[in-house]
């Protein structure tokens, strides 16, 4: 198919401002470059082309256009090393926990058996803190490896609580709140400090309800987690 | 509770058991055996029937409504008949409520005295109580014309006098005493009710303390309510199995309800506004009754708010209980899978699987390349000539970076300066203070508790422990002194570090011109004392052993 000039450097700009902004081009923020997208078939396509190309899909939710990296791709999606250089990570079972504690908060959030996969809307930051041991506590019942999980549950357990002065790993409050700020830079969860709660954001909503969670991805997610991890 | 508020809580709790004792007292003294015959010599079964004709009463004074003679009598032969007593009519139950009201609930005329501990006079006392009381009913008293209907419709004579039948002050204590026990099984509706009621009876008769009360009250019940209600929300989100078709119409009849508490609020609203006026008319603005009425003004519209955050919770809990009626009758196809069944419990059976869990996450994170790789010339399709205007770009995103940088570093700075400024303030007004009354050196034991109890930093980011070793850490390594009339040297903000001796001047510059006190103070010497006495201080940024020190104050 032959594209114009001008449709051509459209679809570039739109790539380029998603990579500029985190992968996400509102209506309400550039109508000047959503309107062309949302109008112009060529457009879209030219842009949903290029996403390929890039290992990503670009779709558009809710007057929002979503650039998401594909589950492989490690330049524009995270790596483990890369997670690990966001989140408190010395060892093994540290990462492990900090996984498992975004996990949680994913799960009690997007829990729902209705049309609608958001089960809750806001949850206090004490009460995350309280879920992660809860479900840590499940976790050591259900596993096959409870020692694993045994191990986890201890790290998080030692961790003090109510201490301004001990830094790092060693606060539980200082470690939570490293999740959550990895979590809000990646415009998934925001932590209103006046209020005390968390709540997901506007785009890890429509990315949930539209496309992490589609019945299409259910195998593929099955056989990752089934592979042995190098 | 608390224990001041248990004490606050006793006189009345006090008279509200002596009562209550006293009426079980009334109920089982049977001289004239009229309870045998109506068939209820159980001693329990007596007291449940009393409790049941004076809820009656209450009932109907809650309503506004006139309880006369005939309608206890009614009601007490509805309930002889549910007791299945052979009562033939009404007029048989005569006796019986005759009997009830005036030797049981005492309303003959006279009094009951009990004695009663009087806690601010510390003594036993006599006190007069009744259970009931009745008042003459006239046409001019009926403040509705419901009211006037009924009363217009009662036949009056010239012998009886017709009365309604009211709760005692003490009467109305009792019973709330006990609904207070109650509330906690009762649902919402009914319990706010009776706090509403409460609520009303105490601006009524201007008791706006215990209307402030009140109303906390109620919006902690609200919050409960609340609180409860989300966890509904998400139970049935979770699992719409678990929903009951009832839940649709009840949540109807709660947010009729809730409807009219925000009515009867904004009444209670306008009622309070108006006796604002009134004491602003008469110029009472520093009577303690104002401000109190002020606080309950505020707690109402505070109520106000979370009645109406409850309102849109039910609406919420309705659109989902009918959202799961839905995917119940009609077996909804759901297009998303079941998070908790796919990801979550695989990784609680295999934790190894946690290694894998960016790999699934992946699509929902972003990892931003640096701007400068983000030359719209390296996509796939032929190059524009635009190589200088990009590059600008680029430029100006670089330069807006180091302008952001450079403002960060400023707030963090001046956030550190502040509470830098704060310890040093509170240092110095303490030691002057001290100096004031003669002493000339302090113990920087003694500034550190200081310190630390200051009620005033409490809301600064850099707590007052970190701010005050800060203070500390380069005070010690001073050891000299410190002349506190040198002027400033150079801006503040030029320096990367923060230094201490320019804020202790910017303070005694300060307070050099409210308080003669800090005039006299020339300079400090910071001078070690006993090597014995060693502190050892921690934070992040510093560890420091300091040897006891002391601060001396200089003509």
């Amino acid at each position: 198919m032959q594209y114009t000039e001008e449709q051509i450097e459209t679809s570039n700009q739109i790539i380029y401002y998603l990579l500029q902004n985190g992968g996400e081009l509102s209506k309400e923020r550039c109508q000047n470059l959503f309107k062309p997208y949302e109008e112009n078939r060529d457009i879209k396509s030219l842009v949903e082309q290029q996403g390929e190309n890039f290992d990503c899909e670009i779709r558009c939710y809710q007057d929002v256009i979503y650039m998401m990296p594909r589950e492989d791709n490690h330049f524009l999606g995270f790596t483990k090393s890369d997670l690990r250089g966001k989140l408190y990570s010395k060892d093994e079972s540290l990462y492990d926990l900090s996984c498992f504690s975004i996990l949680v908060l994913i799960v009690e959030f997007f829990d729902s058996q209705l049309s609608d996969p958001q089960s809750r809307d806001m949850m206090s930051f004490e009460e995350y803190c309280d879920k992660i041991s809860e479900h840590l506590a499940i976790a050591c019942k259900t596993a096959e490896n409870a020692e694993a999980y045994k191990s986890i549950k201890a790290t998080y357990e030692n961790m003090v609580t109510n201490d301004s002065e001990s830094s790092g790993w060693t606060n539980r409050e200082k470690y939570v709140s490293k999740i959550l700020k990895f979590l809000h830079a990646q415009d998934l969860f925001e932590y209103v400090e006046d209020d005390d709660m968390i709540v997901p954001t506007k785009k890890l909503c429509d990315l949930m309800a539209n496309c992490f969670l589609d019945q299409e991805r259910e195998t593929m997610i099955r056989q990752i987690l089934e592979e042995e991890h190098e | 509770m608390q224990a001041e508020t248990y004490f606050n809580n006793a006189k009345k709790r006090d008279r509200s058991l002596q009562v209550i004792y006293k009426l079980l007292d009334r109920i089982n003294t049977n001289i004239d055996h009229v309870w045998e015959d109506y068939g209820l010599a159980d001693r329990d079964m007596r007291t449940t029937f009393v409790d049941y004709i004076v809820s009656f009463i209450l009932d109907f004074n809650i309503d506004n409504n006139y309880c006369l003679f005939e309608d206890i009598n009614e009601y007490i032969f509805k309930l002889l008949k549910f007791l299945n007593v052979p009562v033939s009519s009404e007029k048989n139950c005569q006796k019986l409520t005759n009997y009830i009201l005036t030797t049981v609930l005492k309303n003959s005329g006279e009094s009951i005295a009990i004695p009663q501990y009087d806690h601010e006079e510390k003594q036993m006392k006599q006190i007069n109580i009744n259970f009931i009381q009745s008042i003459p009913l006239k046409e001019e008293d009926a403040y509705s014309i419901s009211q006037k209907e009924i009363l217009e419709s009662i036949a009056f004579s010239e012998h009886t006098r017709r009365k309604s039948y009211n709760l005692s002050e003490e009467g109305y204590d009792m019973m709330f005493s006990t609904y207070e026990y109650r509330e906690k099984v009762m649902d919402l509706t009914a319990s706010m009710d009776i706090h509403n009621f409460i609520l009303s009876f105490q601006v009524e008769h201007r008791d706006y303390d215990g209307a402030g009360k009140e109303l906390r009250q109620i919006r902690s019940k609200i919050a409960e309510k609340k609180k409860e209600i989300q966890s509904d929300i998400y139970a049935i989100r979770r699992d719409p199995s678990i929903y009951q078709k009832k839940y649709i119409n009840e949540v109807d009849e709660i947010i009729k309800c809730i409807n009219k508490f925000i009515k009867d609020n904004q009444q209670m609203q306008k009622r309070i506004n108006n006796d604002l006026e009134d004491f602003e008319r008469i110029n009472n603005d520093n009577d303690e009754k104002y401000n109190e009425l002020l606080n309950v003004k505020s707690e109402n519209a505070n109520v106000w708010n979370e009645l109406n955050k409850l309102q849109t919770l039910f609406e919420k809990l309705k659109e989902v209980a009918r959202r799961a009626s839905l995917s119940q009758m009609e077996n909804h196809n759901i297009s998303h899978f079941n998070l908790r069944e796919v990801i979550y419990q695989s990784i609680l059976k295999k934790p190894s699987s946690l290694q894998n869990m960016i790999t699934i996450l992946n699509p929902l994170f972003f990892h931003q390349p640096h701007a400068q790789i983000l030359n719209p010339n390296i996509l796939l399709y032929p190059p524009r000539h635009k190589g200088p205007q990009t590059e600008k770009i680029v430029q100006k995103i670089e330069d807006v970076n180091i302008e952001q940088e450079k403002l960060n570093q400023r707030r963090r700075y001046m956030e550190e300066y502040r509470a830098l400024k704060n310890v040093i303030e509170t240092i110095f007004t303490f030691a002057v203070k001290e100096y004031k009354k003669g002493k000339k050196t302090i113990s920087i034991q003694n500034l550190y508790q200081h310190t630390l109890s200051s009620k005033k930093f409490k809301t600064q980011l850099l707590s007052n422990e970190k701010a005050f070793i800060h203070v500390l850490f380069k005070l010690s390594r001073m050891n000299e002194k410190i002349n506190i009339r040198q002027e400033k040297t150079k801006s503040m903000f030029e320096s990367s570090d923060i230094s201490i001796i320019p804020i202790i001047q910017e303070v005694f510059c300060k307070e050099h011109e409210r308080d003669s006190g800090w005039k006299n103070i020339q300079q400090l010497t910071i001078r070690y004392g006993s090597p014995n006495n060693i502190y050892t201080f921690e934070s992040r940024e510093h560890y420091i052993e300091v040897t006891d020190f002391y601060l001396i104050l200089n003509h």
